[in-house]
């Protein structure tokens, strides 16, 4: 008796055991990638804010304090890569998201070709990113630019788009809207194919009109899922970097150079490593509250969900 | 009057359809027809859409050795990182979802958390670190990069995946007898396919198109397909036929996975943005 209660005792502690060994094992090679590649450079970066680490002397890296988060907060070029950023990001979010949304509650329809459609979307969002600054150059071109010959059709005189400070900016934003609001509209889609059919049905029958219809039940339901969008959108538009760097190269002056842009020509160019990584730090530490709040009234509302 | 409105609203429909389509595809059919023509091509206005093909362009590329360099190294990068995304990913996720220790939570939360790190943040450190122990330009370290800075988004999906799969069929499979890596082999990959498909074809997506990690981390002997393309462009002239021609060979592969699997994509998107 007492010795079978050992036996299982021992199978239950080897079985744990071993599963523990099998839980650590399978998350290893995963875990040592994640952590040597992302969170030590992460680390590395904060580090490194607080030395004069430079690329191109071979001197012993001294402690500055903050010296580095001075230098950077009061640049000019930092400050002007901030409201490039949010003057091209946001309203690149403005437009992508409302007409992701109007095409998303187009397609929402018994349509045939709704299943070509969303292949066909796929194109613009999946594209290689440096093909699409390449396009977008020659087609805002001064000379020799398609967009400068429809408009001329329409009576307008050729501009030049990508020289002229007045429209740099919103060039931008027109090539990551045709970018990226494909996949606005393919999320949102999905979303709303989810929404079950006995809420629309129900607002059918006290008669209420198609507008009463989308603010008072569709946008609501709907309102999860596009948080959602937005969230990730966002954090991807803030990264971008592939196409402008094609299209302008953050020029004329700094007018389009935004964060990523910034930092790859003043670190990486420039070999400041020390100054660059406090201004990696401070981004990146905005970020991460940025996240953390969002991930904050998510879990509240949530949880208020669930009282009710 | 009904059967009017009727069909004004089928026309507008049209319309929209064809607005929509045209702005989709527009840059790729304008790519396409002038890789085809002489280069004076790009600099006519307006474009000629019906002309006698010109395979020229593309028979100097293939013969630039350059050119297939970068072809050939952008094809190993995506194959491999691809490949330890979905393996490594997989092996995560199950242990994440079916051995559940006091640390799972915590980890699950960190992976997410990750994603929020922006690019630029870890690909300088980076190169920081590559540079003291000589990976800069090599294929292994480009790779592992990519890989680690993509794994989070593939254990993500395959995570809720693998929770979607009920514990009674781990079980079942126990009781039969089959071991924790039997299990693993066949069942719960097996049913996970789908889920594995998509973190693949968006993985392939991603480190296919990815320019950024071998700008700063490659890029002078170990170019791939978007440095060269960035690179047919000088202060002193674009090679526009160059440019196109090179888009389109790029543009091949994503453009078979958005015909063969957009499924999968669409699943991959989907499961990136809803579920976190």
């Amino acid at each position: 008796m007492v010795a079978s209660v050992t036996g299982k005792d021992v199978v239950r502690r080897r079985r744990r055991t071993t599963s523990a060994i099998a839980a650590w094992g399978l998350l290893a090679p995963a875990l040592l990638l994640i952590l040597l590649l992302r969170l030590v450079p992460m680390l590395m970066a904060v580090g490194l804010s607080f030395t004069d680490t430079n690329f191109t002397s071979t001197a012993a890296a001294q402690f500055v304090g903050l010296q580095n988060y001075a230098t950077v907060v009061g640049s000019q070029d930092f400050q002007s890569a901030l409201v490039v950023t949010v003057a091209i990001v946001v309203p690149a979010l403005v437009l992508e998201m409302s007409i992701g949304l109007a095409v998303a509650l187009w397609l929402n329809r018994p349509t045939a070709g709704r299943k070509a459609a969303r292949a066909v979307m796929l194109v613009p969002y999946l594209l290689v990113p440096v093909v699409i600054g390449n396009f977008f150059r020659m087609f805002y071109s001064a000379q020799f630019g398609q967009l400068n010959y429809y408009l001329a059709l329409l009576g307008m005189d050729p501009h030049a788009w990508l020289t002229d400070t007045g429209t740099v900016r919103w060039a931008v934003v027109g090539m990551e809207v045709w970018h990226t609001t494909p996949f606005v509209a393919l999320v949102t889609l999905a979303g709303l194919m989810g929404l079950s059919k006995d809420v629309m049905e129900a607002a059918l029958v006290d008669g209420a009109n198609a507008w009463q219809r989308f603010t008072h039940i569709l946008l609501p339901a709907l309102l999860p899922i596009l948080g959602a969008v937005l969230v990730l959108r966002g954090m991807d538009a803030i990264q971008l970097f592939d196409e402008v760097y094609v299209l302008t190269g953050g020029g004329p002056g700094r007018e389009t150079s935004v964060i990523n842009l910034y930092l790859y020509q003043f670190g990486f160019r420039q070999f400041r490593m020390g100054e660059t990584s406090s201004a990696i730090t401070l981004i990146m530490g905005a970020i991460i509250m940025v996240a953390l709040i969002v991930t904050v009234i998510r879990r509240l509302r949530e949880a208020k969900v669930v009282r009710r | 009057m009904r059967q009017f409105l009727h069909v004004l609203g089928r026309i507008g429909n049209g319309i929209v359809a064809v607005l929509l389509v045209a702005a989709s595809l527009y840059p790729v059919a304008w790519l396409v027809a002038i890789s085809l023509q002489p280069a004076k091509s790009a600099y006519t206005m307006p474009t000629r859409w019906l002309f006698v093909p010109d395979f020229s362009t593309y028979a100097e590329l293939f013969a630039d050795p350059d050119f297939v360099a970068a072809l050939v190294n952008t094809i190993q990068l995506t194959v491999f990182g691809t490949a330890l995304c979905v393996g490594l990913g997989a092996l995560a996720a199950y242990s994440l979802s079916r051995y559940r220790t006091r640390w799972s939570g915590l980890l699950t939360g960190s992976i997410a958390m990750s994603r929020v790190v922006p690019s630029f943040a870890v690909v300088l450190p980076i190169f920081f670190i590559y540079r003291s122990l000589n990976l800069l330009d090599s294929m292994a370290g480009l790779v592992l990069a990519l890989t680690a800075f993509q794994l989070p988004l593939s254990i993500l999906i395959l995570l809720n995946v693998m929770n979607d799969i009920p514990k009674s069929i781990d079980e079942a499979a126990e009781i039969d007898g089959a071991g924790a890596f039997a299990t693993f082999w066949r069942v719960i990959l097996p049913i996970s396919r789908p889920g594995l498909a998509a973190t693949a074809v968006l993985t392939f997506v991603l480190i296919w198109n990815e320019f950024l990690f071998v700008l700063v981390l490659a890029g002078d002997r170990l170019v791939t397909m978007p440095m060269l393309i960035s690179t047919f462009q000088t202060d002193k002239q674009i090679l526009w036929t160059e440019i196109a021609a090179s888009s389109v060979i790029s543009l091949l592969p994503v453009g078979l996975l958005i015909v063969l699997a957009q499924r999968h994509l669409l699943a991959g998107l989907g499961a990136g943005a809803v579920r976190e």
